[in-house]
């Protein structure tokens, strides 16, 4: 691009920032969150904005515009901010740098079913670009509802806001799971996006690939010669991912009776943790070679043939009351706005296949659910047994698969079990633990998923954000188990809290002979 | 967990920090688990060199880049662990074999009887798990002290095989240099990795960026030179280029013709606590090499000349966007009280009137040296235009070595930099860069 010795400056791309040591910063723009009274944006998106601000990672003339029903000024929403931050940041807010972040605050008050109240919107972007911004970029942030989605959606595209043609700069939408109902509901979704947006300018966000741990599945499979070669059908027995809460669906029953489990997280979570196991290398990390490779991943994972199939491979369970962590919970049942003869999932557990050269005969278990004993994300590849054990007999009845654990959270970190000869004048096999783990390994805080996320949408780098293909690969495969558990009544089987879910799970393995990792 | 133990045989350093790491890991078995070390961290302590602060320092990067620590010094005298809190001697080796093996006993080393070395050499040994010296529960500090003279550390496989883990990369930083650092990195370069150095502890910053340099043209291609006044210079770049992220405002690096510097003392060892202050004339150096090496600018013959307070240079603008032309750069020292953190403390940038009537500006760049706050300005018809203020703390010597153990890749942008900086202070009149 530049050459100091020839003295041939291109200004196209800012030769200051070349090099790759100082932090990729976003163009100026204004990120209108929409639904800023709400509870994602106090503990979650403004926290996480003014982390950004403080680490030097906004531009400056970088703004953000509250919109919400309420009647506030500009100072009240400062003010409601300052106290979101005291609350949720989890440190004390430095007064020099929210002098800064809070002069960025603006507010506009207005019903997200009312016309009107998106032109004054319009008419505040427009003011605060002219004297602070001064690019017209734009990004808005779908911290609504999703049963207002379609509105607000129409609104912004009718005024012009989502227009790359209305308005100066760049516009860019963020839209929040759940990406629809449904298969048909996800397909109804985009078409309305598309109809005021295009899709590079739609970031569906699903915050699990933010995180750091998540991001470094892809690096350690690929940045590393020695795990590739084995990353198959020909070394790897299967693939267990494991998705665990120990908390219930505290104030959520409305939502989740709605949800499930299935919606709530093998829709999208497990489903993407699944697809950076088991998809190809792309060509390059970036946005479209990314993300071609998790939808054909998401696309081969092996349909369900009909409802006696998901009977077999699926297993649903409810929580009842139980001890989790010493304390004693109650049961789903008994929860907050949920029905007393709910039959809503809080647990399900599946053996998939992919279909694919790569993968074909590897079942891959997964599992997810609501007060479980623990609080535990793991990814877990267990390797197929060497082909012949030379150390006898008993040696072998001791010998154990090797498994490399991907922790997701807590205690993120890489694990890989093998065997090892115990010290003696025989020949005895024991499995010992090779372990990384980030919190000795790497120093300083890692960002959080939203802070990471929030700073590509306004980067404009996709890349950890789901393309509409993948959602829709994803909403077919739960719908057919939802409609095979619909024609077939299914009411989940009953665990009690603070276990590993219902029996039905473990015999999801024990069939295939195989069990569960012990968390 | 913390044990200090002296008068270790070289040898014998592998086995006792095992049996310190076995003790320490939850399970008690000596194998069962492995903790991460990701390098060899080799620290070259020269004669006038406190250890403490760098013994501090290395504590504290311990809970974020584990590595094996092993800090060579130069000479007797400066035996910082020695001195601290009761000690113990190390269990005695299981067999006397493994002193045989030290490296200063090999037969094959005996062409000079002088350089015979003494067979008893031994390390001191550190070794803390959980507390408060680390950042993490998890994170252990192992630190090896040798002592050692200045021509054994420029043997440094020699010297330090026994104690370094094997495959792991091998990183020597320098805390200070002396007049014959260059000769002690020159001749360790085909056994490191990455030379870690900081040319503001050398005796003259200025002239340590020039020998920087020189080094770099012998040094083996894999191997890293950083400079952590280089990595001190971070925020400015990033504060700097985000004013020129808008593309309307690029078109004004074309068109700058008067950079000032303004600059103060900087202290060598700021986050271990150590003062020593010294003017930040190579900082602002590099930083005016940073902005010439990627704009364009050459440097002008007539070199340096001093104006009141300042060293005033110029540089012709070449090529692309530029209009040509040339532009003045200006190297104030700011007279800052003793005990302030000074360093670099503000960038002006004055931009021309461009030809096709695109307006005059001032960008200027401050940081308080009391608030570490910065600010970036751009004055356009005599009014502030962009305000823009942000908190930059303070780096200690830990933060600084933990950015560059974090990027492994060669810094091309660094290396053209220096070469431009080294280049500026060959200018006639430079010598007053060093006052």
């Amino acid at each position: 691009m530049q050459s100091a010795r020839s003295g041939d400056v291109d200004l196209s791309a800012n030769p200051l920032r070349e090099g790759g040591r100082l932090r990729p910063l976003p163009e100026p723009g204004t990120m209108i969150i929409l639904g800023a009274s709400g509870d994602l944006a106090n503990r979650k998106l403004i926290p996480s904005l003014y982390r950004l601000f403080e680490a030097g990672q906004l531009p400056a003339g970088f703004s953000v515009v509250g919109f919400a029903r309420r009647e506030w000024s500009h100072d009240e929403f400062r003010a409601v901010v300052r106290e979101s931050l005291d609350t949720h940041l989890g440190e004390p807010v430095s007064e020099e740098v929210w002098e800064g972040f809070a002069s960025g605050l603006f507010f506009c008050p207005g019903d997200f079913s009312q016309r009107l109240a998106y032109r004054s919107l319009q008419d505040l972007i427009s003011v605060i670009d002219r004297e602070r911004v001064r690019t017209g970029n734009r990004v808005f942030y779908l911290a609504v509802p999703p049963s207002t989605y379609a509105e607000v959606i129409d609104h912004l595209g009718e005024t012009g806001l989502g227009s790359l043609e209305a308005m100066p700069g760049c516009a860019r939408i963020v839209v929040e799971k759940p990406f629809g109902g449904d298969r048909a509901g996800a397909r109804a979704l985009n078409r309305l996006l598309w109809r005021w947006f295009r899709e590079e300018q739609i970031y569906r966000i699903d915050h699990y690939l933010g995180k750091e741990t998540v991001q470094n599945i892809l690096v350690f499979r690929l940045a590393n010669g020695i795990f590739e070669p084995v990353w198959n059908r020909d070394y790897v027995d299967h693939v267990q991912i494991t998705v665990a809460e120990d908390l219930g669906v505290e104030r959520r029953g409305r939502y989740y009776e709605e949800a499930g489990a299935l919606r709530d997280m093998i829709q999208n979570h497990v489903l993407q943790l699944l697809a950076l196991v088991a998809m190809e290398p792309p060509a390059a990390f970036e946005p479209e070679a990314v993300r071609d490779e998790k939808a054909k991943v998401l696309k081969a994972v092996r349909r369900f043939s009909d409802a006696s199939q998901v009977a077999e491979d699926v297993a649903a369970g409810r929580y009842e009351s139980g001890v989790v962590a010493g304390r004693r919970v109650r049961g789903y049942r008994q929860e907050e706005y949920v029905a007393a003869d709910s039959v809503t999932e809080t647990f399900v557990a599946l053996r998939l296949f992919v279909d694919n050269w790569r993968w074909a005969g590897v079942p891959f278990y997964l599992r997810t659910g609501k007060r479980l004993a623990k609080r535990v994300t793991e990814i877990a590849i267990e390797f197929r047994q060497p082909p012949l054990l030379v150390f006898g007999s008993e040696a072998a009845s001791e010998s154990e698969a090797n498994v490399l654990a991907m922790r997701i959270q807590p205690d993120e970190g890489i694990s890989l079990k093998f065997s090892s000869k115990v010290p003696g004048p025989s020949i005895h096999v024991h499995p010992v633990h090779m372990e990384f783990r980030y919190g000795s390994a790497f120093g300083g805080r890692s960002a959080d998923a939203y802070e990471r996320l929030l700073l590509d949408t306004m980067l404009g780098d996709a890349t950890l954000f789901n393309r509409e293909d993948a959602v829709e690969a994803a909403w077919a495969l739960v719908d057919e188990v939802r409609a095979a558990w619909t024609e077939a009544e299914m009411v989940p089987e009953a665990y009690p809290a603070g276990g590993w879910g219902p029996a039905e799970s473990a015999q999801l393995l024990a069939r295939d002979g195989r069990q569960w990792r012990r968390l | 967990m913390r044990e200090h133990l002296a008068d270790v045989p070289l040898a014998e350093v592998d086995r006792v920090l095992s049996g310190l790491w076995g003790r320490a890991t939850s399970g008690g078995e000596e194998g069962s688990t492995f903790r991460m070390r990701g390098l060899n961290l080799v620290v070259l302590c020269f004669a006038g060199t406190s250890v403490e602060p760098v013994i501090h320092t290395l504590r504290e990067l311990s809970g974020r880049s584990p590595a094996r620590m092993i800090l060579v010094t130069e000479e007797a005298g400066s035996r910082a662990l020695a001195s601290k809190g009761s000690t113990a001697k190390a269990d005695p080796p299981e067999s006397a074999e493994p002193r045989e093996r030290t490296p200063f006993q090999d037969p094959t080393d005996g062409e000079d009887p002088a350089e015979s070395r003494d067979p008893t050499v031994q390390a001191h040994i550190l070794f803390e798990c959980g507390g408060e010296s680390t950042d993490r529960v998890h994170a252990c500090f192992e630190l090896v002290q040798i002592d050692a003279q200045r021509k054994d550390m420029e043997q440094i496989e020699g010297l330090l095989a026994p104690v370094l883990i094997v495959g792991l990369p091998t990183v020597v930083w320098v805390p200070r240099g002396d007049e014959g650092v260059l000769r002690v990195l020159k001749a360790v370069a085909d056994a490191v990795d990455h030379i870690i150095t900081d040319s503001a502890g050398f005796p003259d910053p200025v002239t340590g960026v020039v020998e920087l340099q020189r080094l770099t043209e012998v040094l083996p291609g894999r191997v890293v030179l950083s400079d952590l006044s280089w990595t001190r210079l971070t925020p400015w770049r990033e504060m700097i280029a985000e004013l020129f992220e808008v593309r309307e405002r690029r078109s004004m690096l074309g068109r700058i013709e008067r950079v000032l510097v303004t600059y103060g003392s900087e202290a060598t060892m700021p986050g271990a606590g150590y003062a020593d202050w010294r003017p930040a004339a190579a900082r602002s150096l590099l930083l005016v090499a940073w902005l010439a090496s990627r704009l364009g600018w050459q440097p002008r013959p007539e070199g340096w000349a001093v104006e009141g307070d300042a060293l005033v240079t110029r540089f012709d603008r070449l090529g692309g966007r530029s209009d040509g032309g040339t532009l003045r750069v200006e190297l104030q020292p700011h007279r800052c009280r003793p005990g302030t953190f000074g360093g670099v403390e503000s960038v002006t940038l004055e931009i021309a009137r461009s030809s096709s009537g695109e307006e005059e500006a001032v960008l200027t760049f401050t940081r308080s040296p009391e608030s570490g706050v910065c600010a970036a300005r751009v004055r356009r018809s005599g009014a502030d235009d962009q305000v823009r203020t942000l908190e930059v703390p303070l780096p200690g010597e830990a933060d600084l070595l933990s950015e560059e153990l974090s990027y492994h890749g060669r810094d091309g942008v660094f290396r053209e930099a220096l070469a431009m900086a080294a280049g500026l202070a060959a200018l006639s009149g430079s010598a007053g860069l060093g006052e």
